[in-house]
């Protein structure tokens, strides 16, 4: 199985925290930001994910897959922040030019994708996150997301839709 | 083949939009260093330091949102309601609520027993009677779905009138609201089963299993959302509150019953090894495990399902909810097992339970419900008259 947190004890703690930050960080920090709209939030969610990881990597049962289990935690600081009550005090606009310069070249609609996904309600933000961005099966981000399978197909369906329409009233593709 | 383009579209765009976002070199250490100077502190809030709280904030809350020009409705919109009811005594009329976009959420029963929560929640109009509520519309397209799917008393007397045809017949409006539930802290497999009652009134049950009750009570987080179709905002779409609240777990008498009964389903033998009943007093949890002797007839059965009929008309017994299929639950040297678990509607008082393993694929590929099992296929008997 290709997960670090089911190895034996060969491997220390620490240095099975170090293994999943450097596989999983910068995805976590991309997903985190698309869902918070900051940069420095998505940082904090990162962070408060590997706390969790590493307070719970002897405790992780491998009931689900390391990626989704992860995520789910993420998930879940994210939602937390969400929920915070200052947080509805704060402009949360979709605004790219929060991010860092572009290291790779840009193609045509890209700017336009990702701020339609930025503005996608919470709910469908999360979906298409997981499934189409992560790469998660429906199974696996219904386990990340406490919700019923069907719910994530329903709401997948739901985010593209709308990704699609939005988008196509700009002129711009999905395919 | 569209989707996945369109996933790797998404990807890729994003990626690239995102490539200046760096990993932090350092967040390891940080994150050890966090962790092993962190000293957690658990603290428990009476009801009422809870209820002086919600007070203190919300007035604050008002005040800052009136000064900022923002309406509190706005601001209490998407926000959790927050723990408000301690202890939760399950049993039926019970009166916990929720308000959100004028529909009333209210708890009809709450049960906790054995390794499920079970919830019912009926949904209507605070003020008026003139809206139809609908689950999500994904799961219930007003322009496709048979309104006899929820309403039973349609079933018969008209079977293809559609949601949106109906509210029309009936000077009906239709919104679409969701409704979760399950252990606060877990992300358990939900699922549940809907109706409606006098046209306006949306009733849930949503089971959710249970990981760990703590001193034989459970927290429930129930969760009700309002999806208004016609807002675009972000928060917009979907208005969602939550209320936490204990629920007493209740234990479960299991019935083991070994079965060890081969079975058909199309050219794959499979045996039946054994069914588990565990009834309760709103329905009965069944869970069936059975295995076949490769990787490939396995994954061929999982497009089959065991489900209980009526031994004489084969119309399926009264279902309650439902997991999201079978699943394989791993394999030895010669053998791969299988598992699959929903539950009856009622309580079991029969002697028996006939069982009847159907493809699955049929239906859904056809797009309709079928509520009836085949004739040509073997019925199962399993005795559950005298068992522990």
């Amino acid at each position: 199985m290709n997960t670090v947190v089911a190895k034996g004890p060969a491997i220390t703690r620490d240095e099975k925290l170090e293994i999943l930050v450097d596989k999983y960080q910068l995805s976590l920090l991309r997903v985190c930001f698309t869902f918070l709209h900051d940069r420095n939030l998505a940082e904090d969610a990162v962070q408060e994910t590997f706390i969790k990881v590493y307070q719970n990597l002897d405790a992780f049962q491998g009931n689900s897959s390391e990626k989704t289990w992860i995520f789910r935690i993420a998930m879940n600081a994210c939602r937390d922040m969400l929920r915070g009550r200052w947080f509805r005090f704060v402009d949360r606009r979709v605004d790219l030019s929060l991010l860092p310069e572009q290291t790779e070249q840009m193609e045509n609609g890209d700017q336009e994708i990702m701020e339609a996904v930025m503005a996608l309600p919470v709910k469908l933000r999360e979906v298409i996150l997981l499934c189409s961005f992560e790469g998660l099966t429906t199974y696996e981000a219904a386990e990340a997301l406490g919700i019923s399978q069907q719910a994530v197909s329903g709401r997948l369906k739901r985010a593209k839709e709308r990704l699609k329409k939005e988008l196509k009233e700009i002129g711009c593709d999905l395919s | 083949m569209t989707e996945n383009r369109e996933d790797e579209r998404i990807r890729a765009a994003l990626n690239r939009t995102m490539s200046g976002l760096k990993a932090n070199p350092y967040l390891s250490r940080r994150v050890i260093a966090a962790s092993e100077g962190e000293v957690k502190v658990k603290k428990k809030l009476s009801i009422a330091m809870v209820m002086i709280i919600v007070l203190l904030l919300s007035s604050v809350t008002a005040l800052a949102l009136q000064l900022s020009g923002w309406k509190i409705a706005d601001y209490i919109r998407n926000v959790s309601e927050g723990k408000v009811a301690d202890d939760f005594e399950s049993g039926f009329q019970q009166d916990l609520t929720l308000d959100v976009e004028g529909i009333r959420f209210h708890v009809r029963d709450a049960y906790a027993a054995g390794s499920k929560i079970i919830l019912v929640t009926e949904a209507s109009c605070l003020e008026n009677d003139t809206t139809m509520l609908l689950p999500d519309r994904f799961i219930c397209d007003p322009d496709v779905t048979p309104a006899r799917q929820y309403i039973k008393e349609l079933a018969g007397i008209d079977d293809t009138i559609t949601f949106s045809e109906y509210a029309k017949q009936k000077g009906l409006s239709i919104l679409h609201v969701l409704v979760d539930a399950k252990q606060k802290g877990t992300y358990p497999i939900v699922s549940g089963d809907e109706w409606i009652e006098n046209d306006t009134t949306l009733v849930s049950i949503t089971s959710a299993n249970i990981l760990e009750p703590e001193d034989g009570r459970v927290e429930v987080e129930w969760e009700v959302s309002v999806i208004d179709d016609s807002r675009s905002a972000e928060f917009g779409e979907e208005t969602t509150k939550t209320l936490d609240f204990y629920l007493p777990v209740e234990e479960v008498r299991e019935m083991i019953i070994d079965v060890y009964q081969t079975v058909a389903a199309g050219d794959i033998q499979a045996s039946l090894d054994r069914v588990v009943l565990m009834p309760t007093r709103l329905d009965t949890q069944v869970e069936l495990y059975y295995h076949t002797e490769s990787m490939l007839a396995a994954e061929q059965l999982l497009e089959y399902r065991f489900v209980a009929v009526d031994p004489s008309s084969l119309a399926f017994a009264d279902s309650g909810s439902s997991s999201d299929g079978p699943e394989i639950l791993g394999t030895d040297d010669q053998l791969v097992y299988l598992h699959d678990a929903w539950t009856l509607g009622s309580p079991t008082e029969t002697d028996a339970l006939y069982l009847q393993l159907l493809p699955v694929y049929t239906w859904a590929k056809e797009g309709t419900e079928r509520d009836q099992g085949l004739p040509d296929v073997p019925i199962i008997k399993i005795d559950i008259s005298e068992k522990d």
